[in-house]
């Protein structure tokens, strides 16, 4: 569970790559949060109001990066030059293909289910609710043409 | 911190399948900053689970 917005995208698509090749061909499933704690913004000097804008470029960034023998990325927060990534993982294509997001507002589930993400499961509600809240996020993917997850 | 790499070694013994990790900082919930510092650990340590299956 990587908090995105508190990475510098191509340190963490090398850090990736390079706990890939520890692994062997064991599988690293990414899992990926926003985090809602202003304290933790604040101390690591990140801006929190723009959370959502940072998660979806380091997303898309690491997206881009993984099997990809070189890329280049033009962002609002970052611009990155062609870049190639070193180590390269041994499953690259694989590792970003299906990134599972946190997410604790309706907000952030509407934005998972409309950028492909899948969903994990962070919150205490009852099963009612959460059944609720899957048909609402399959229901936003079928709406951009993407399977129930 | 001592208890949680205790109970890491207990995972492939038990028949578990899966490591996860988080990433808090500055507090007492489930201290360890890095998911990727942390996975790399249990995978010298480890030889069948994967990380994070859902």
């Amino acid at each position: 569970m990587i908090v995105a917005p508190w990475w510098n995208p191509v340190r963490l698509a090398h850090e990736i790559a390079m706990l890939d090749i520890l692994l062997k061909g064991r599988r690293l499933h990414l899992g990926i949060g926003r985090s809602i704690a202003p304290h933790e913004y604040a101390s690591l000097g990140y801006p929190i109001e723009q959370s959502h804008k940072y998660f979806y470029e380091v997303v898309q960034i690491l997206q881009a990066a993984d099997g990809a023998e070189r890329f280049t990325f033009d962002g609002e927060v970052y611009k990155i030059p062609l870049t190639t990534i070193r180590p390269q993982a041994r499953l690259g294509g694989e590792l970003a293909r299906k990134i599972n997001a946190a997410f604790s507002t309706p907000a952030s589930m509407r934005l998972a289910a409309q950028h492909g993400l899948g969903q994990l499961f962070v919150a205490g509600d009852n099963l009612d609710a959460m059944t609720a809240q899957v048909w609402q996020f399959n229901t936003i993917r079928a709406a951009h043409g993407l399977p129930p997850d | 911190m001592d208890d949680t790499l205790s109970m890491g070694k207990l995972v492939e013994p038990l028949g578990f399948e899966s490591i996860w990790a988080t990433e808090p900082y500055g507090s007492a919930y489930f201290m360890q900053p890095n998911p990727l510092q942390y996975l790399a650990y249990w995978a010298g340590r480890t030889t069948r689970i994967d990380w994070g299956r859902r």
